[in-house]
């Protein structure tokens, strides 16, 4: 049987990431039963679903940090199974995890972001190069000699998205990555990871249970009990709220304003999903009545 | 937050602080050794004018150089009372049973000076560099003992490593600390062996937690291509520099002045 690999290479299929009936299991525990997902280059896909669904372990199959019990992942037609390939994979899918704090290695905000081209044995002024740009992409020009310790939550999540990014990936997996900040320090990394997508063309799998973050993903899947339950864009997936309500999630804050609204006499759209959206609708109706 | 600073660099911007991290932690053993090889009192003094020029190129205020010798006066006393009536030679004044000796009184000068620079040339070191610039240089000192299988790499990562995590946990410890304060543990008060008893129900979480992090910091460090310290390469890679020269030499034309000082 002719395998995902061969039109990989034959150009048939492109997709940068691909889950081939996945599965993985801890032990006996299963975690995740045939996933078949594919990610396009450039493309930002957000992974719903409540904890405990599979979320981080599907971030992790991506990289190689976990390997599928059957099934195969491959990230740029490359086999996640394979040893040979991981750093070659890891170089390509960048990962940052929630806690800033655990994963800056270094006492100085430039080293740190240094630490992935060091690893990969670059030349010094390549180096340099590298880490002035991924610093100038997430905004700290004006923190680059300091302690990491002193910077805020969402600074330090944004050097660890910078230290990603001095690798250059192709692409970035994020998993709830503004689960611990505040809402300005969130706001900030959101429009980092989103400018990346749209200006970079990093292709972006983001993780996360805030449903604002997912609204700006070109596609949303929605996990539950192992297997993907919902997939589609934004707007298709959180028109269904019942569904989305009984997977344990809920629509964006708007979203449900919208549906109240139109539940209750005025003439809006059920399937709003942004604030923009709404304040238009209403701006409409009032040009109505006049 | 608090602002930690570890060691007792005081940030500066002298040519001494501008040198490189390695000239300075070996210029500063090489000083060490010659505190203890030379004899003569000139010498001593020679070498204590020297540290002092140095300290007043990097702008450290003498009140904190004084500071910094207070732990060690009593020491200095002690060594110098000893030497002084213990040493026999020529009597220059005797009290009661005790007498002191010209020579005496030499060798307690000699051991004051001695360890008064050797403390001042220390802290200077320290009052110059960074713990991780120090890291740093003994990792590049050091460097040619991997091709023992020492590895070298790797005790410099670990080290950065604590560094980098000294300031976090402090912050975690006190934490947890206000967290059990709050529940009604009774900290600050009571007997030595009860305090410390009183210490677990903070030392377990702290350790727990330190382990969790060592563990999201392990994955997070493979995630970027991490695979021990071979084929490394550095952002900031230690070079020499003119300025480096210029303060061997410097250093050099010292020593051959202490020898000549000791053949007067």
């Amino acid at each position: 049987m002719r395998e995902y690999i061969d039109f990989y290479e034959e150009g048939i299929v492109s997709s940068l990431i691909k889950f081939d009936n996945v599965s993985f299991s801890y032990g006996k525990n299963s975690v995740l039963q045939d996933i078949d997902l594919s990610v396009e280059k450039g493309e930002f896909l957000a992974v719903l679903g409540y904890n405990g669904s599979g979320k981080s372990t599907m971030a992790k199959l991506i990289n190689g940090i976990l390997v599928p019990s059957s099934g195969k992942v491959y990230v740029d037609g490359m086999d996640t199974s394979d040893e040979k390939n991981l750093s070659e994979i890891r170089k390509k899918a960048g990962m940052v995890f929630q806690n800033p704090d655990n994963q800056i290695v270094a006492t100085i905000v430039e080293e740190d972001v240094a630490f992935a081209p060091e690893n990969l044995g670059l030349d010094p002024k390549e180096i340099r190069t590298r880490v002035d740009d991924a610093i100038k992409a997430v905004g700290l020009e004006k923190h680059i000699k300091d302690a990491p310790h002193k910077l805020s939550g969402g600074q330090k999540q944004r050097v660890a998205i910078a230290g990603v990014l001095a690798m250059r990936p192709m692409c970035i997996i994020l998993d709830e990555p503004t689960a611990m900040l505040d809402p300005k320090g969130r706001s900030l990394v959101m429009n980092v990871i989103n400018r990346l997508n749209r200006e970079n063309g990093i292709t972006v799998v983001l993780i996360t249970h805030f449903m604002e973050e997912a609204v700006l993903a070109d596609r949303i899947i929605v996990l539950a009990n192992g297997k993907i339950a919902m997939e589609g864009t934004p707007r298709t997936i959180f028109s269904e709220k019942d569904k989305v309500t009984s997977l344990g999630l809920e629509v964006p804050p708007v979203t449900e304003l919208a549906i109240k609204l139109s539940e209750n006499g005025i003439k809006v759209s059920k399937d709003i999903i942004r604030p923009e959206e709404l304040i238009e609708a209403i701006t409409a109706l009032k040009e109505d009545i006049h | 937050m608090r602002d930690i600073t570890l060691g007792q660099y005081i940030n500066g911007d002298s040519p001494i602080h501008r040198l490189d991290p390695r000239v300075r932690l070996i210029l500063t053993l090489v000083y060490i050794i010659i505190l203890f090889s030379f004899k003569s009192i000139l010498q001593m003094i020679l070498a204590l004018v020297f540290i002092l020029i140095a300290y007043a190129i990097v702008k450290i205020p003498l009140k904190m150089l004084l500071k910094s010798l207070k732990p060690i006066i009593p020491i200095v006393l002690f060594t110098s009372i000893l030497n002084m009536f213990f040493i026999s030679g020529d009597v220059v004044f005797s009290f009661w049973k005790i007498s002191v000796t010209k020579q005496g009184l030499y060798y307690a000068a000699l051991m004051s000076l001695r360890v008064i620079c050797l403390l001042a040339g220390s802290s200077l070191l320290t009052y110059t560099s960074t713990p991780i610039e120090l890291t740093g240089a003994l990792e590049s000192l050091f460097k040619p003992l991997t091709k023992l299988g020492f590895p070298v790499n790797d005790l410099a990562m670990m080290m950065t490593i604590a560094l980098r995590f000294i300031p976090t946990l402090l912050e975690e410890t006190d934490k947890i600390m206000a967290a059990q304060k709050s529940r009604g543990a009774n900290l600050d008060t009571g007997k030595l062996f009860e305090r410390i008893k009183a210490l677990t129900p903070i030392l377990i979480p702290l350790f727990v937690s330190a382990f969790r992090r060592a563990d999201e910091l392990a994955l997070a460090m493979e995630c970027r291509c991490y695979n021990g310290g071979e084929g490394r390469t550095r952002l900031n890679e230690l070079r020499l520099k003119r300025s480096d020269l210029k303060a061997t030499l410097v250093f050099c034309l010292f020593c051959v002045l202490l020898v000549l000082a000791g053949k007067i």
